[in-house]
């Protein structure tokens, strides 16, 4: 978090998290379709080729004056590939919250499990963890055939009892659940530490 | 709910003061070698002040893409096996190149400049913007945390009635 007094603005920074082609950018493209004009920035993305995120992408999104200050937040993507390793610990460093982004088909339970492994590791180097971090379980792709079941999702990626929202990130689903639910959870935890 | 004692905070309060700081920093930077525009942001892109030349350019969208960029020539240290990453990058145009460097761990300073102005000449007045800038970033970090009574309950609701106003209906 970066409170500038002068300007009265208050930057979060929210990373959506998980691995490769779970959904990450899916979920800022419809935030931006959604979302008044006047209230975001230009969605950055940079994407390979074959419409994988190349570094991250970007999207500035604010409510306007709350309390005489500007929040402002800045949401951010990981390129999903496990060999991006140094990009994923740029875009964490000063991450005030975090949507992880789950896959639920049942044959990508392990790049989940791995990708949560990953987050914690790059969490632990920032000093965190998390179990002691404000992040939500988004469970992406429900609609698919080959989902598995949300209790059965649950069971396996939600140890830690974090919230969790099931979603179809493609026509919508959930998305603003999922934001909604971790700017609350970010904003409880800054107020838990002041 | 979360544990208030395992909790690092990372947060930065920059004040009035250090902020007017930090511009007067950029601003001579700007002056000083004649800088189109110099943008001192958060590694992963979020500006934090610049000078020069805005014109209509979207800060936001040009620091993240500076972020992404240097983000980049950390992946390629890595792979070289160079430890502390590379301390700066420059990109050459026609008219302009770009100049960018890391200010700590956590910061950026970009610098668009003029073809003309040499390399050398840019690095020195560059290494010195850094040294002031995280001089004063050093002083921000033993401030004081002074979000008060920001964060409460109220801000929480306020932010939840304005988050729903901002979006079309599901």
């Amino acid at each position: 978090m970066f409170i500038n007094w002068a300007q009265k603005e208050i930057n979060l920074k929210i990373v959506y998290y998980g691995p490769g082609l779970s959904g990450k950018t899916t979920n800022l493209e419809y935030i931006y379709s959604q979302i008044s004009p006047t209230c975001r920035g230009e969605l950055i993305t940079l994407k390979t080729r074959e419409e994988r995120t190349l570094y991250f992408d970007f999207l500035q999104v604010e409510f306007g004056k709350i309390k005489g200050m500007r929040p402002i937040f800045n949401l951010y993507t990981i390129p999903g590939q496990i060999y991006y390793t140094e990009s994923r610990r740029i875009i964490l460093r000063s991450v005030d919250g975090i949507v992880f982004v789950a896959d639920s088909q049942q044959d990508r339970l392990e790049d989940n499990l791995d990708s949560l492994l990953d987050l914690e590791q790059n969490l632990n180097r920032e000093g965190h963890s998390l179990d002691h971090f404000p992040w939500i379980l988004q469970l992406n792709k429900q609609d698919l055939a080959t989902a598995g079941s949300i209790a059965d999702l649950k069971e396996k990626l939600n140890f830690l009892k974090v919230p969790t929202v099931p979603a179809v990130a493609s026509r919508g689903d959930g998305v603003l659940q999922t934001l909604k639910l971790t700017l609350q959870a970010t904003i409880a935890r800054v107020h838990e530490t002041v | 709910m979360f544990n208030k004692d395992k909790l690092p905070t990372n947060q930065i309060m920059l004040s009035t003061e250090m902020f007017n700081e930090i511009s007067a920093v950029l601003k001579d930077l700007e002056v000083s070698i004649r800088a189109e525009l110099a943008i001192f942001c958060e590694t992963s892109g979020i500006p934090i002040t610049s000078a020069g030349n805005q014109r209509a350019i979207d800060l936001s969208s040009l620091s993240t893409l500076a972020a992404a960029n240097f983000a980049a020539t950390a992946e390629m240290a890595r792979m070289l096996g160079e430890k502390d990453g590379f301390r700066f990058l420059f990109l050459e145009g026609e008219r302009y190149n770009i100049y960018l460097c890391n200010v700590g761990y956590e910061y950026l300073l970009t610098i668009a400049i003029s073809k003309s102005i040499a390399l050398g000449m840019l690095r020195i007045y560059a290494n010195r913007a850094v040294k002031q800038l995280s001089e004063i970033l050093d002083k921000a970090k033993t401030q004081e945390k002074a979000s008060e009574a920001i964060f409460d309950n109220e801000f929480a609701d306020l932010l939840g009635n304005a988050f729903d106003s901002s979006f079309k209906k599901e």
